[in-house]
Protein backbone atom coordinates (compact mmCIF):
# COMPACT_ATOMS: atom_id res chain seq x y z
CA UNK A 1 0.00 0.00 0.00
CA UNK A 2 1.40 3.38 -0.99
CA UNK A 3 1.86 5.99 1.71
CA UNK A 4 -0.34 9.07 1.35
CA UNK A 5 2.54 11.55 1.38
CA UNK A 6 0.20 14.50 0.87
CA UNK A 7 -1.74 13.66 4.03
CA UNK A 8 1.49 13.05 5.92
CA UNK A 9 2.66 16.47 4.78
CA UNK A 10 -0.49 18.42 5.59
CA UNK A 11 -1.91 16.55 8.61
CA UNK A 12 1.19 14.75 9.89
CA UNK A 13 -0.82 11.52 9.96
CA UNK A 14 -0.44 8.00 8.59
CA UNK A 15 -3.47 5.73 8.70
CA UNK A 16 -3.84 2.39 7.05
CA UNK A 17 -5.93 -0.74 6.91
CA UNK A 18 -3.59 -3.19 5.27
CA UNK A 19 -2.05 -6.63 5.66
CA UNK A 20 0.46 -6.75 8.49
CA UNK A 21 3.25 -7.57 6.05
CA UNK A 22 2.68 -4.31 4.16
CA UNK A 23 2.94 -2.16 7.29
CA UNK A 24 6.67 -2.53 7.69
CA UNK A 25 7.31 -1.38 4.11
CA UNK A 26 5.08 1.68 4.61
CA UNK A 27 6.78 2.61 7.87
CA UNK A 28 10.20 2.16 6.31
CA UNK A 29 9.18 4.58 3.57
CA UNK A 30 7.89 7.13 6.09
CA UNK A 31 11.05 6.86 8.16
CA UNK A 32 13.21 7.51 5.09
CA UNK A 33 10.99 10.47 4.24
CA UNK A 34 11.27 11.83 7.78
CA UNK A 35 15.07 11.51 7.67
CA UNK A 36 15.24 13.28 4.29
CA UNK A 37 12.97 16.09 5.55
CA UNK A 38 15.04 16.43 8.70
CA UNK A 39 18.24 16.77 6.67
CA UNK A 40 16.62 19.27 4.29
CA UNK A 41 15.45 21.41 7.22
CA UNK A 42 18.94 21.37 8.72
CA UNK A 43 20.54 22.43 5.42
CA UNK A 44 18.05 25.29 5.02
CA UNK A 45 18.49 26.42 8.64
CA UNK A 46 22.28 26.49 8.18
CA UNK A 47 21.88 28.42 4.92
CA UNK A 48 19.57 30.94 6.60
CA UNK A 49 21.97 31.41 9.54
CA UNK A 50 24.88 31.96 7.16
CA UNK A 51 22.93 34.41 5.00
CA UNK A 52 21.75 36.42 8.03
CA UNK A 53 25.26 36.41 9.55
CA UNK A 54 27.02 37.62 6.41
CA UNK A 55 24.13 40.08 5.84
CA UNK A 56 24.75 41.65 9.26
CA UNK A 57 28.48 42.02 8.44
CA UNK A 58 27.56 43.65 5.12
CA UNK A 59 25.33 46.15 6.91
CA UNK A 60 28.09 46.81 9.44
CA UNK A 61 30.54 47.81 6.70
CA UNK A 62 28.13 50.54 5.59
CA UNK A 63 29.08 50.31 1.94
CA UNK A 64 27.74 46.80 1.20
CA UNK A 65 24.21 47.47 2.46
CA UNK A 66 22.68 46.39 -0.87
CA UNK A 67 24.36 42.97 -0.63
CA UNK A 68 23.20 42.76 3.01
CA UNK A 69 19.60 43.33 1.90
CA UNK A 70 19.91 40.58 -0.70
CA UNK A 71 21.36 38.17 1.89
CA UNK A 72 18.58 38.94 4.36
CA UNK A 73 16.06 38.23 1.61
CA UNK A 74 17.85 34.97 0.83
CA UNK A 75 17.83 33.99 4.52
CA UNK A 76 14.10 34.70 4.70
CA UNK A 77 13.53 32.58 1.61
CA UNK A 78 15.45 29.69 3.21
CA UNK A 79 13.26 29.93 6.31
CA UNK A 80 10.14 30.02 4.17
CA UNK A 81 11.33 26.92 2.26
CA UNK A 82 11.63 25.03 5.56
CA UNK A 83 7.81 25.02 5.75
CA UNK A 84 7.84 22.49 2.88
CA UNK A 85 9.30 19.94 5.28
CA UNK A 86 6.95 19.64 8.28
CA UNK A 87 8.86 19.92 11.54
CA UNK A 88 6.69 17.43 13.41
CA UNK A 89 7.34 14.63 10.90
CA UNK A 90 11.00 15.53 10.41
CA UNK A 91 11.73 15.58 14.16
CA UNK A 92 9.68 12.55 15.16
CA UNK A 93 11.17 9.87 12.96
CA UNK A 94 11.63 7.73 16.06
CA UNK A 95 7.85 7.17 16.11
CA UNK A 96 8.32 5.23 12.85
CA UNK A 97 10.98 3.13 14.55
CA UNK A 98 8.50 2.38 17.33
CA UNK A 99 5.77 1.52 14.81
CA UNK A 100 8.13 -0.77 12.91
CA UNK A 101 9.12 -2.57 16.07
CA UNK A 102 5.50 -3.18 17.02
CA UNK A 103 4.54 -4.20 13.49
CA UNK A 104 7.37 -6.75 13.56
CA UNK A 105 6.08 -8.14 16.85
CA UNK A 106 2.55 -8.53 15.43
CA UNK A 107 3.82 -9.95 12.13
CA UNK A 108 5.54 -12.81 13.97
CA UNK A 109 2.18 -14.09 15.21
CA UNK A 110 -0.29 -12.95 12.55
CA UNK A 111 -1.15 -14.55 9.24
CA UNK A 112 0.56 -12.58 6.41
CA UNK A 113 -2.81 -11.71 4.87
CA UNK A 114 -4.35 -10.64 8.22
CA UNK A 115 -5.51 -7.04 8.20
CA UNK A 116 -4.24 -4.49 10.68
CA UNK A 117 -5.70 -1.08 11.39
CA UNK A 118 -2.81 1.26 12.08
CA UNK A 119 -2.64 4.93 13.01
CA UNK A 120 0.52 6.93 13.58
CA UNK A 121 0.19 10.66 14.19
CA UNK A 122 3.15 13.02 14.11
CA UNK A 123 0.95 16.02 14.80
CA UNK A 124 -1.41 14.78 17.48
CA UNK A 125 -4.41 16.75 18.70
CA UNK A 126 -4.11 18.00 22.27
CA UNK A 127 -6.97 16.94 24.48
CA UNK A 128 -7.16 18.98 27.68
CA UNK A 129 -7.88 16.83 30.71
CA UNK A 130 -7.90 19.50 33.40
CA UNK A 131 -6.85 23.08 33.93
CA UNK A 132 -6.88 25.03 37.17
CA UNK A 133 -4.94 26.84 39.88
CA UNK A 134 -1.85 25.32 41.45
CA UNK A 135 -2.13 25.44 45.23
CA UNK A 136 0.74 26.87 47.28
CA UNK A 137 2.30 28.88 44.43
CA UNK A 138 1.96 32.51 43.48
CA UNK A 139 0.12 32.80 40.13
CA UNK A 140 0.22 29.00 40.08
CA UNK A 141 -1.54 27.19 37.25
CA UNK A 142 -1.63 23.55 36.35
CA UNK A 143 -2.74 22.06 33.08
CA UNK A 144 -3.01 18.41 32.12
CA UNK A 145 -3.47 17.26 28.55
CA UNK A 146 -2.89 14.23 26.42
CA UNK A 147 -1.90 13.50 22.87
CA UNK A 148 -2.99 10.21 21.33
CA UNK A 149 -0.44 9.45 18.65
CA UNK A 150 -0.51 5.72 18.11
CA UNK A 151 -3.05 2.94 17.78
CA UNK A 152 -3.06 -0.51 16.24
CA UNK A 153 -5.57 -3.33 16.02
CA UNK A 154 -4.76 -6.66 14.46
CA UNK A 155 -6.00 -10.23 14.50
CA UNK A 156 -3.42 -12.81 15.52
CA UNK A 157 -3.44 -16.35 14.18
CA UNK A 158 -4.64 -17.83 17.51
CA UNK A 159 -7.89 -15.89 17.14
CA UNK A 160 -6.91 -13.13 19.57
CA UNK A 161 -7.53 -9.52 18.63
CA UNK A 162 -4.58 -7.42 19.74
CA UNK A 163 -4.98 -3.69 20.16
CA UNK A 164 -2.72 -1.05 21.62
CA UNK A 165 -2.77 2.71 22.00
CA UNK A 166 -0.11 5.14 23.14
CA UNK A 167 -1.02 8.48 24.67
CA UNK A 168 1.49 11.05 25.81
CA UNK A 169 0.29 12.63 29.04
CA UNK A 170 1.58 16.13 29.80
CA UNK A 171 1.51 18.11 33.03
CA UNK A 172 2.44 21.75 32.81
CA UNK A 173 2.87 23.85 35.95
CA UNK A 174 3.54 27.57 35.79
CA UNK A 175 4.08 29.96 38.70
CA UNK A 176 6.00 33.04 39.84
CA UNK A 177 8.93 32.27 42.11
CA UNK A 178 10.16 34.23 45.16
CA UNK A 179 12.42 36.39 42.97
CA UNK A 180 9.46 37.37 40.79
CA UNK A 181 10.48 35.27 37.80
CA UNK A 182 7.91 33.34 35.87
CA UNK A 183 8.62 29.61 35.74
CA UNK A 184 7.05 26.88 33.64
CA UNK A 185 7.73 23.19 34.10
CA UNK A 186 6.40 20.48 31.81
CA UNK A 187 6.49 16.79 32.56
CA UNK A 188 5.63 13.99 30.14
CA UNK A 189 4.75 10.34 30.53
CA UNK A 190 3.54 7.81 28.00
CA UNK A 191 0.53 5.63 28.70
CA UNK A 192 0.56 2.25 27.00
CA UNK A 193 -2.91 0.72 26.90
CA UNK A 194 -3.11 -2.83 25.59
CA UNK A 195 -6.12 -5.05 25.10
CA UNK A 196 -6.18 -8.70 24.08
CA UNK A 197 -9.57 -10.20 23.23
CA UNK A 198 -8.77 -13.88 23.47
CA UNK A 199 -10.86 -16.85 22.33
CA UNK A 200 -12.10 -18.54 25.50
CA UNK A 201 -12.58 -21.88 23.70
CA UNK A 202 -8.77 -22.06 23.35
CA UNK A 203 -7.57 -20.25 26.46
CA UNK A 204 -10.44 -20.86 28.86
CA UNK A 205 -11.27 -18.26 31.47
CA UNK A 206 -8.26 -16.26 32.59
CA UNK A 207 -10.01 -14.51 35.45
CA UNK A 208 -8.40 -16.72 38.17
CA UNK A 209 -4.95 -15.97 36.71
CA UNK A 210 -5.10 -12.23 37.30
CA UNK A 211 -2.70 -12.12 40.25
CA UNK A 212 -0.27 -14.50 38.59
CA UNK A 213 -0.33 -12.32 35.47
CA UNK A 214 0.36 -9.19 37.50
CA UNK A 215 3.43 -10.90 38.99
CA UNK A 216 4.53 -12.22 35.62
CA UNK A 217 4.68 -8.92 33.75
CA UNK A 218 8.21 -7.56 33.72
CA UNK A 219 8.90 -4.07 32.43
CA UNK A 220 12.11 -2.11 31.76
CA UNK A 221 13.27 0.49 34.34
CA UNK A 222 11.11 3.62 34.16
CA UNK A 223 7.94 1.70 33.27
CA UNK A 224 5.30 0.25 35.57
CA UNK A 225 1.94 -1.47 35.30
CA UNK A 226 -0.83 0.82 36.52
CA UNK A 227 -3.93 -1.28 35.87
CA UNK A 228 -4.75 -4.83 34.93
CA UNK A 229 -8.23 -6.09 34.22
CA UNK A 230 -8.87 -9.72 33.35
CA UNK A 231 -12.25 -11.03 32.28
CA UNK A 232 -13.47 -14.23 30.68
CA UNK A 233 -12.95 -12.74 27.23
CA UNK A 234 -10.30 -10.03 27.42
CA UNK A 235 -7.18 -8.85 29.18
CA UNK A 236 -6.74 -5.11 29.50
CA UNK A 237 -3.50 -3.71 30.82
CA UNK A 238 -2.24 -0.17 31.23
CA UNK A 239 1.34 0.88 31.89
CA UNK A 240 3.07 4.19 32.46
CA UNK A 241 6.44 4.82 30.88
CA UNK A 242 8.86 7.64 31.57
CA UNK A 243 10.03 9.61 28.53
CA UNK A 244 12.66 7.66 26.68
CA UNK A 245 13.65 6.53 23.27
CA UNK A 246 11.34 4.81 20.80
CA UNK A 247 13.34 1.69 21.51
CA UNK A 248 12.54 1.75 25.22
CA UNK A 249 8.84 2.33 24.52
CA UNK A 250 8.83 -0.55 22.04
CA UNK A 251 10.58 -2.72 24.62
CA UNK A 252 7.97 -1.85 27.25
CA UNK A 253 5.17 -2.71 24.80
CA UNK A 254 6.74 -6.04 23.86
CA UNK A 255 7.40 -6.98 27.47
CA UNK A 256 3.83 -6.13 28.41
CA UNK A 257 2.48 -8.39 25.66
CA UNK A 258 4.95 -11.14 26.58
CA UNK A 259 3.90 -11.03 30.24
CA UNK A 260 0.23 -11.40 29.33
CA UNK A 261 0.94 -14.13 26.81
CA UNK A 262 3.06 -16.12 29.19
CA UNK A 263 -0.07 -16.69 31.25
CA UNK A 264 -2.29 -17.12 28.19
CA UNK A 265 0.05 -19.88 26.99
CA UNK A 266 -0.07 -21.53 30.40
CA UNK A 267 -3.86 -21.38 30.40
CA UNK A 268 -3.94 -22.87 26.91
CA UNK A 269 -1.89 -25.86 28.10
CA UNK A 270 -4.22 -26.32 31.04
CA UNK A 271 -7.32 -26.08 28.83
CA UNK A 272 -5.87 -28.61 26.36
CA UNK A 273 -5.19 -30.98 29.23
CA UNK A 274 -8.70 -30.52 30.61
CA UNK A 275 -10.19 -31.27 27.19
CA UNK A 276 -8.07 -34.42 26.93
CA UNK A 277 -9.28 -35.51 30.35
CA UNK A 278 -12.95 -35.04 29.52
CA UNK A 279 -12.74 -36.74 26.12
CA UNK A 280 -14.18 -40.28 26.09
CA UNK A 281 -11.23 -42.66 26.23
CA UNK A 282 -8.90 -39.87 27.42
CA UNK A 283 -6.79 -40.10 30.56
CA UNK A 284 -8.86 -40.88 33.64
CA UNK B 1 14.38 -33.55 6.13
CA UNK B 2 16.75 -32.55 3.35
CA UNK B 3 15.89 -30.83 0.08
CA UNK B 4 14.32 -31.33 -2.38
CA UNK B 5 11.04 -31.17 -0.46
CA UNK B 6 7.82 -32.74 -1.70
CA UNK B 7 5.40 -30.22 -3.24
CA UNK B 8 2.94 -30.49 -0.35
CA UNK B 9 5.60 -30.28 2.37
CA UNK B 10 4.87 -27.85 5.20
CA UNK B 11 7.43 -26.95 7.82
CA UNK B 12 6.39 -28.58 11.12
CA UNK B 13 8.58 -26.39 13.34
CA UNK B 14 7.15 -24.15 16.07
CA UNK B 15 7.54 -20.44 15.38
CA UNK B 16 6.13 -17.25 16.91
CA UNK B 17 7.02 -14.50 19.33
CA UNK B 18 4.09 -14.41 21.76
CA UNK B 19 2.76 -17.94 21.32
CA UNK B 20 3.79 -21.04 19.41
CA UNK B 21 2.21 -21.87 16.09
CA UNK B 22 3.10 -23.99 13.10
CA UNK B 23 5.52 -22.47 10.61
CA UNK B 24 3.86 -24.01 7.52
CA UNK B 25 6.46 -22.59 5.12
CA UNK B 26 6.99 -24.70 2.02
CA UNK B 27 10.75 -24.67 2.46
CA UNK B 28 13.23 -23.81 5.21
CA UNK B 29 15.53 -22.22 2.65
CA UNK B 30 15.86 -18.53 3.45
CA UNK B 31 13.66 -18.90 6.53
CA UNK B 32 14.53 -16.21 9.10
CA UNK B 33 13.10 -18.33 11.95
CA UNK B 34 14.93 -21.63 11.56
CA UNK B 35 17.81 -20.12 9.55
CA UNK B 36 17.76 -22.60 6.70
CA UNK B 37 16.66 -25.45 8.92
CA UNK B 38 19.49 -25.11 11.42
CA UNK B 39 17.26 -24.40 14.45
CA UNK B 40 14.98 -27.24 15.47
CA UNK B 41 12.62 -25.21 17.68
CA UNK B 42 12.71 -21.54 16.63
CA UNK B 43 9.94 -20.59 19.09
CA UNK B 44 11.82 -21.80 22.16
CA UNK B 45 15.21 -20.60 20.92
CA UNK B 46 14.28 -16.94 20.36
CA UNK B 47 16.62 -14.62 22.20
CA UNK B 48 14.75 -11.33 21.67
CA UNK B 49 12.26 -11.63 24.52
CA UNK B 50 14.10 -9.24 26.83
CA UNK B 51 13.73 -10.38 30.46
CA UNK B 52 11.74 -13.50 29.57
CA UNK B 53 14.69 -15.80 29.07
CA UNK B 54 12.77 -19.09 29.45
CA UNK B 55 9.48 -18.01 28.00
CA UNK B 56 8.27 -21.51 27.23
CA UNK B 57 9.11 -23.05 30.59
CA UNK B 58 6.90 -23.14 33.69
CA UNK B 59 7.99 -24.36 37.07
CA UNK B 60 5.65 -26.56 39.09
CA UNK B 61 4.44 -23.66 41.23
CA UNK B 62 2.67 -22.20 38.20
CA UNK B 63 0.55 -25.32 38.08
CA UNK B 64 0.16 -25.49 41.85
CA UNK B 65 -1.52 -22.09 41.64
CA UNK B 66 -4.24 -23.74 39.62
CA UNK B 67 -5.34 -25.88 42.53
CA UNK B 68 -6.57 -29.33 41.56
CA UNK B 69 -7.03 -28.43 37.91
CA UNK B 70 -3.71 -29.66 36.59
CA UNK B 71 -0.41 -31.07 37.73
CA UNK B 72 2.09 -32.01 35.05
CA UNK B 73 4.18 -34.30 37.20
CA UNK B 74 1.67 -36.80 38.57
CA UNK B 75 -1.15 -38.87 37.10
CA UNK B 76 -4.30 -36.89 36.50
CA UNK B 77 -6.25 -38.63 39.24
CA UNK B 78 -3.79 -37.67 42.00
CA UNK B 79 -4.88 -34.81 44.28
CA UNK B 80 -2.73 -31.71 44.05
CA UNK B 81 -2.70 -31.06 47.82
CA UNK B 82 -0.49 -33.14 50.06
CA UNK B 83 -2.35 -35.27 52.57
CA UNK B 84 -1.19 -36.65 55.91
CA UNK B 85 -0.50 -39.97 54.19
CA UNK B 86 1.76 -38.27 51.67
CA UNK B 87 3.72 -36.76 54.57
CA UNK B 88 4.30 -40.21 56.03
CA UNK B 89 5.54 -41.47 52.67
CA UNK B 90 8.12 -38.70 52.50
CA UNK B 91 9.89 -39.88 55.67
CA UNK B 92 12.72 -42.23 54.77
CA UNK B 93 13.44 -44.77 57.53
CA UNK B 94 17.01 -44.55 58.83
CA UNK B 95 17.55 -40.97 57.74
CA UNK B 96 18.33 -39.18 60.98
CA UNK B 97 19.64 -35.95 59.54
CA UNK B 98 16.97 -33.85 61.18
CA UNK B 99 17.37 -35.37 64.62
CA UNK B 100 21.15 -35.86 64.69
CA UNK B 101 22.54 -32.91 66.70
CA UNK B 102 26.19 -33.94 66.66
CA UNK B 103 26.89 -31.91 63.52
CA UNK B 104 26.49 -28.14 63.49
Amino acid sequence: MAVDVNRLHTEGLYESRAPVAALTADLEQIQQLATAWHQARRRLAKGAALAFGVGVICFATGTLWFLGTVLFGLGGWFLYRMKNYPKTVANRGERCAFGKSLAAMIAADAAPEAMAVFRLAFTAQQETLSEGPLAGRKNGKEKLWKESWFSVEAGLCDGTTFSETIDDLFRQRSFTNARGKSKTKTRKQSIIAMRLDYPSEIYGDLTPFRDRMQKEIQLPPGSAVRALEVSGKAVKVKALSEPGTAESLAQASSMLALGVYRILNLSRQVEARKRAQTKPGGPQ
Amino acid sequence: MNPPFPPDWKCPRRVGFLFPHACLRATPLGCPDCQNGQIEDPYAMRSDRFGYSRFDYYTDDYFLDLGSVYDPGVPDTAPIDFSEADGTDLVTPGNEFETDMTES
